[in-house]
């Protein structure tokens, strides 16, 4: 079972951590004591799909940089648009800033911030799609 | 676009979520004009933004007028009016603990609706806000 913690909240065992209408946008976990994070987004508000499949940059203008022992990150330009850190063996913290590419989604030290919705503090076990947007 | 808040939805995915929306209603508006009831606010808009705003709309703009038959009026709430004046009306899920087969469901601009919890803890949510 992974931990993930975004933005202060906590999500056990859930399959996706966000979606669009329904839509699977962002899912992570740790494999072999390393980050492995998917992202979709099908003609986002900036019309451009993105694709990242297991750390694989599959489609869109995003460069992959997992040089680092337990780390991952993604950059859109000179935007950090996500990065992902094992903390110990089941524990991941995941940071966000999906402002590059058109979605107001973004954490910071105290909360994830989604649209004008705050959430901190949270913990959601064991769902498919723990928060869905739209 | 067959209703209000599937219009506010598009409009929302249009601009990436990047600014809040909701109908105007007695809870944020007083007094009548022409207008009032297809009247769109716009949260934590810079000024300098909002020409921005409509050029991005542009389409959705002539769509909308097309299906309403009038023009769809905005109302822009810069971000320290909008903190100032409408912070209340913002979603905010603090400390919750959800177990199970459960979603949080988010309006795509994040006000105007309470955050959804599917299932039994949107009972218990609701009773707590």
């Amino acid at each position: 079972m992974t931990t993930l913690i975004l933005g202060t909240n906590r999500f056990e065992d859930c399959e996706h951590i966000l979606a669009l209408r329904g839509t699977p946008f962002l899912s992570a976990a740790i494999r072999g004591g390393q980050p492995v994070v998917s992202l979709t987004l099908e003609g986002g508000p900036t019309g451009q799909p993105i694709r990242v499949r297991e750390n694989r940059v599959m489609e869109g203008p995003l460069t992959a940089d997992s040089t680092r022992e337990g780390r991952v990150a993604f950059r859109m330009g000179e935007s950090t648009i996500l990065s992902a850190h094992v903390q110990n063996q089941n524990g991941l913290c995941v940071e966000v800033d999906f402002r590059a590419l058109g979605l107001n989604i973004y954490t910071d030290g105290s909360a994830l911030h989604v649209g004008g919705a705050t959430l901190s503090g949270n913990v959601v076990r064991g769902t498919r799609i723990a928060i869905n947007v739209g | 676009m067959t209703n209000r808040a599937e219009i506010l939805r598009r409009l929302a995915m249009a601009i990436g979520f990047r600014y809040p929306l909701r109908w105007a209603d007695e809870r944020t508006t007083l007094g009548d004009y022409e207008g009032r009831d297809l009247t769109i606010e716009v949260f934590n808009i810079p000024s300098a933004r909002q020409r921005e705003f409509f050029r991005e709309l542009r389409q959705h703009r002539r769509e909308l007028q097309e299906i309403l038959g009038r023009p769809v009026t905005f109302v822009f709430h810069t971000p320290q009016v909008t903190k100032q004046y409408y912070s209340h009306l913002f979603a905010e899920v603090h400390g919750a603990e959800i177990t199970g087969a459960l979603t949080i469901e988010l309006e795509p601009g994040g006000v105007g609706e309470r955050p959804e919890i599917q299932g039994q803890l949107r009972v218990a949510m609701d009773l707590a806000a």
